[in-house]
């Protein structure tokens, strides 16, 4: 008996072509110890080489997803009730009453309808909210669609709303200020030069601009984007800090690129938001739509829409899938929105809007918080969370000092 | 702005209303969206993703080793039901480990690993029940009146089967089963190795089987299993 009696039989066997005197003497064999081993080894071989794959059967393939589909959805079933459960015990918040709020719900089921639908039609519309009314300009205010241009030569330009117009030329582009919103524009000029500028928003600012290539930009509060005039070459590059969103107008033979902080996103076209904010712990890109290729030092993760690359430190990817996109691109659309938002990220967003320093006296619980709120509330309405989860605090001109 | 009406302090109880109905009825539903890519999702991504609980994620893995696993565990255990039970199995494990995926180095050999020992208890029994079923004892079988339905049918869906194979694989299988060539022989003729004409067969057996697990609206595995096991007259 040696290896190639085994080999010999084993074949004879997966062709379908053993004798039974055969089939015995390979039933032998396996039962020994040392040629169990070796039939091991020719079996991963097949296996590692996909000798054998099947070539797909659609019957057979559902059925496996659909066995597999039920065993997982029970498993995940027990989870769902057990996050639930430690939620409930975490949020002892006033903003959200499931049960209540189902018995408000019957009421105002209609209501919805229409602000879903009101909201939705919305959310296409590129020009800025309203300029915060002025009535609220106490120290205290939200922010403003506000902004400041640099040019390639140095000079400034303020932006906001009310003006309106031609405000530079860069080369063949005319930069044009138009609603609250700046716009790159091809003019007939024949100065092909290639012009940086950049525009920066500070605490309690955020603005809206197309660049030349059409590409939608919407930079929140103390955010800022490098970006050229035109975009020459094989690719398309811009370097943000802050929170920036992009619609990223669809061009496969120009990639993208966005620059943040060392980490690198790359798309064709497509919709995503990047939050960079350098106190907060985590780098976070989330797809909205298409597809785009994240890269920091030598970590490289693929987001498919819905899914959302989380860089902590260095070199650390992770990618979530499933997010609250409607939560992460609120900002943009004029509102807060805070899903299970921890306490302290709520009075970062909360600093940078309406531009309070935040002090902290002593430790705050940890808290979450659910709840959306307009963008165009004053700080005192904002600060009615505070209150609302007990925590004691004071306003000191522009600092919000966290007492307990 | 649609909202702006809705946004004083008077109406928080109403808009907290509607923001809790919103997350209670509305978020389930934004999953809408498309499959996960091929190329540009990859195994790594993959693994990690299932081992933060990714359902979709998972899905995707089962789609893209489904085959593999199936076809390996059905050449050894030559029963298309057995491997699908233990493809089943396979991937439950995986899923239910998910957590140590991510120190998974070489996913392959983790796959395999699962199914082994499963495959090889299948096989053993296989062998048992194969030995001493001698083709007369079928013979004896065809014969009787009310069997002889039951052949014909099966006859007929292999048949089928083999029509479906893949061209070249068609060939070899006819060339081996129906004309009786050895497979030194077709190696010539065909001008492919001896281990390509082996695992065409192997392939075809499985296809077969797969075909006929999938399409019998009654299965009369015995009698097949003697057909495509045994050689016997009808090939």
């Amino acid at each position: 008996m040696n290896d190639e009696t085994l080999k010999e039989l084993l074949e004879q066997y997966l062709t379908g072509t053993i004798t039974s005197s055969s089939k015995k003497e390979l039933a032998g064999l396996m039962d020994q110890p040392e040629y169990r081993e070796k039939l091991e080894l020719l079996m991963k071989e097949t296996f590692m080489a996909e000798s054998y794959v099947n070539e797909g059967n659609e019957k057979l393939h559902t059925e496996i997803q659909e066995w597999l589909g039920e065993k997982i959805a029970g498993d995940d079933r027990t989870k769902i009730i057990e996050l639930q459960s430690t939620v409930a015990k975490r949020s002892s918040l006033i903003w959200y009453r499931r049960w209540q709020s189902v018995a408000a719900a019957a009421v105002i089921i209609l209501v919805v309808g229409v602000l879903l639908y009101k909201w939705q039609n919305n959310r296409k519309d590129f020009s800025p909210r309203e300029a915060p009314s002025v009535a609220q300009s106490d120290a205290n205010a939200p922010g403003k669609y506000k902004a400041k241009l640099k040019l390639a030569d140095g000079s400034v330009i303020i932006l906001d709303s009310a003006i309106s117009g031609k405000l530079a030329q860069q080369g063949n582009v005319d930069v044009i200020n138009q609603n609250g919103r700046l716009i790159y524009q091809r003019s007939h000029s024949d100065k092909s030069e290639v012009l940086y500028n950049a525009v920066f928003t500070s605490n309690g600012e955020t603005y809206a601009m197309i660049l030349s290539d059409g590409t939608k930009v919407w930079l929140n509060a103390q955010s800022s984007i490098d970006f050229p005039n035109s975009f020459a070459g094989d690719e398309r590059k811009v370097e943000i800090t802050g929170e920036a969103y992009f619609e990223v107008e669809h061009n496969p033979t120009k990639p993208f690129h966005v620059t943040v902080n060392g980490m690198d996103v790359q798309v064709l076209g497509t919709r995503f938001n990047i939050n960079a904010y350098g106190d907060e712990p985590n780098m976070t890109t989330t797809l909205l739509e298409g597809k785009v290729k994240v890269t920091k030092d030598d970590a490289t993760g693929f987001l498919s829409p819905g899914s959302q690359a989380i860089i902590t430190g260095k070199n650390n990817l992770k990618i979530l899938n499933n997010v609250n996109t409607d939560q992460v691109v609120a900002w943009k659309e004029g509102f807060f929105n805070f899903d299970q938002t921890e306490l302290k990220e709520f009075l970062r967003q909360i600093a940078r809007w309406y531009d309070v320093e935040i002090v902290y006296q002593s430790e705050i619980p940890d808290r979450r918080l659910f709840g959306i709120m307009n963008r165009n509330s004053s700080l005192n309405s904002a600060l009615a969370a505070l209150k609302a989860n007990n925590i004691k605090f004071h306003l000191e001109r522009k600092k919000l000092i966290v007492t307990q | 702005m649609g909202f702006e009406p809705f946004i004083s302090d008077d109406y928080y109880g109403i808009f907290f209303g509607l923001v809790c109905f919103y997350f209670c009825i509305f978020k389930g539903q934004q999953t809408g969206e498309e499959p996960l890519s091929g190329p540009l999702y990859n195994e790594r991504e993959l693994l990690i993703c299932i081992a933060d609980g990714d359902q979709k994620a998972f899905t995707r893995l089962v789609d893209m080793y489904w085959n593999k696993v199936y076809g390996h565990a059905l050449a050894y255990t030559k029963s298309s039901p057995r491997a699908q039970e233990i493809t089943q199995d396979v991937f439950l494990q995986v899923w239910i480990k998910r957590q140590t995926l991510s120190e998974v180095n070489d996913f392959n050999n983790f796959l395999f690993i699962l199914g082994k020992n499963k495959i090889i208890s299948s096989m053993r029994k296989k062998l048992d029940e194969l030995a001493g079923k001698e083709p007369v004892d079928l013979l004896e079988d065809v014969l009787l009146p009310d069997r002889q339905l039951e052949y014909k049918q099966v006859y007929h869906q292999i048949m089928e089967a083999i029509e479906n194979l893949p061209p070249t694989r068609k060939l070899v299988f006819k060339m081996s089963r129906i004309e009786g060539l050895t497979y030194e022989e077709i190696s010539q003729r065909l001008n492919i190795s001896r281990n390509t004409v082996k695992e065409h067969i192997v392939r075809g057996l499985s296809f077969i089987r797969t075909f006929i697990h999938t399409h019998a609206e009654m299965i009369f595995w015995l009698l097949y299993l003697y057909f495509v096991d045994n050689k016997t007259k009808i090939f």
